[in-house]
């Protein structure tokens, strides 16, 4: 498999669309994922934003030095296209209030879904390092990279925002909580 | 628990997500590629206009002074501008 330095070269020195075709391919999953989770109840505009990151990074392939991965440089282009959007549409943005998780719907509750209403108690900054630590896997010093801030402000911002969601699933409904243990057995890896 | 129920759930992976971006691209660099033969066209006017304004100075100079060190700077500001343009031309590949 083609590294993504080489295919990155390739675009930055020629422009070309096969290679850069290939990074699309390779990053989409993570970038759209990325972005659905930071706008939490709009999938269109969460996937509008990631081709406008793919476009950018397009553009400024010839900047990315190669000293982080390059799916971290895309998730600080995505994150910066996400505060650009929050700027822009800040009177517009309606966070959906959570819904009614009675006891009937409780057996249809996805795991997605979940996550994104989650997501949507959080500030968009706690969202956004959050998504980057438990769905990118990626690393405090890689998101501090990515959000630009020092690590010891993105540690703090991650814990505080895990406290908020674990009170909030433990005043809410314990039940959603062991449900979800359940389905999802625990992952071995650690988040340094 | 928590990191369970905050990872990925779906990865999504979709031809026309990548069509829609190639597409995006190949519009970028025809507006790019617009834009920079309307500003060179409309600079090229306007240097030809303003040459035909100096001409009898530049016939005076062309005339008085030796002619190699203004071929000379010609063929320079010509390499330098082909320097200039060559990642347009590359890109446009």
């Amino acid at each position: 498999m083609i590294s993504d330095r080489a295919l990155a070269a390739r675009v930055a020195l020629s422009g070309d669309h096969r290679a850069f075709t290939l990074l699309v391919e390779r990053h989409q999953g993570a970038i759209r994922n990325y972005m659905r989770r930071l706008m939490v109840h709009d999938d269109a505009a969460a996937d509008d934003l990631a081709q406008e990151t793919f476009l950018t990074a397009f553009q400024k392939m010839a900047s990315w030095r190669g000293t982080a991965k390059l799916s971290t440089w895309l998730h600080s282009i995505a994150y910066r296209k996400f505060l650009d959007y929050q700027r822009k549409h800040r009177r517009q943005i309606v966070m959906a209030d959570f819904p009614d998780i009675g006891q009937d719907n409780r057996q249809a509750i996805d795991a997605e879904i979940m996550a994104k209403h989650l997501m949507g108690l959080l500030k968009p900054k706690d969202r956004a390092v959050l998504t980057l630590a438990y769905g990118a896997g990626m690393s405090h010093m890689e998101i501090a990279k990515v959000v630009d801030r020092p690590l010891g402000s993105v540690k703090a911002r991650i814990h505080r925002a895990k406290l908020k969601l674990n009170k909030w699933l433990q005043d809410n409904d314990h039940s959603i909580q062991t449900q979800t243990k359940n389905k999802f057995p625990k992952r071995e890896e650690h988040h340094a | 628990m928590l990191d369970e129920m905050l990872k990925y759930h779906e990865t999504p992976q979709e031809d026309h997500f990548v069509t829609g971006v190639i597409k995006g691209v190949q519009r970028q660099q025809r507006v790019r590629r617009l834009i920079l033969t309307v500003t060179g066209v409309v600079g090229a006017s306007f240097g030809a206009a303003g040459m035909l304004m100096i001409s009898d100075s530049v016939n005076r100079l062309i005339t008085d002074a030796n002619v190699l060190p203004v071929s000379v700077a010609l063929v320079g500001l010509v390499a330098f501008m082909a320097w200039l343009f060559q990642d347009e031309v590359a890109a446009a590949g």
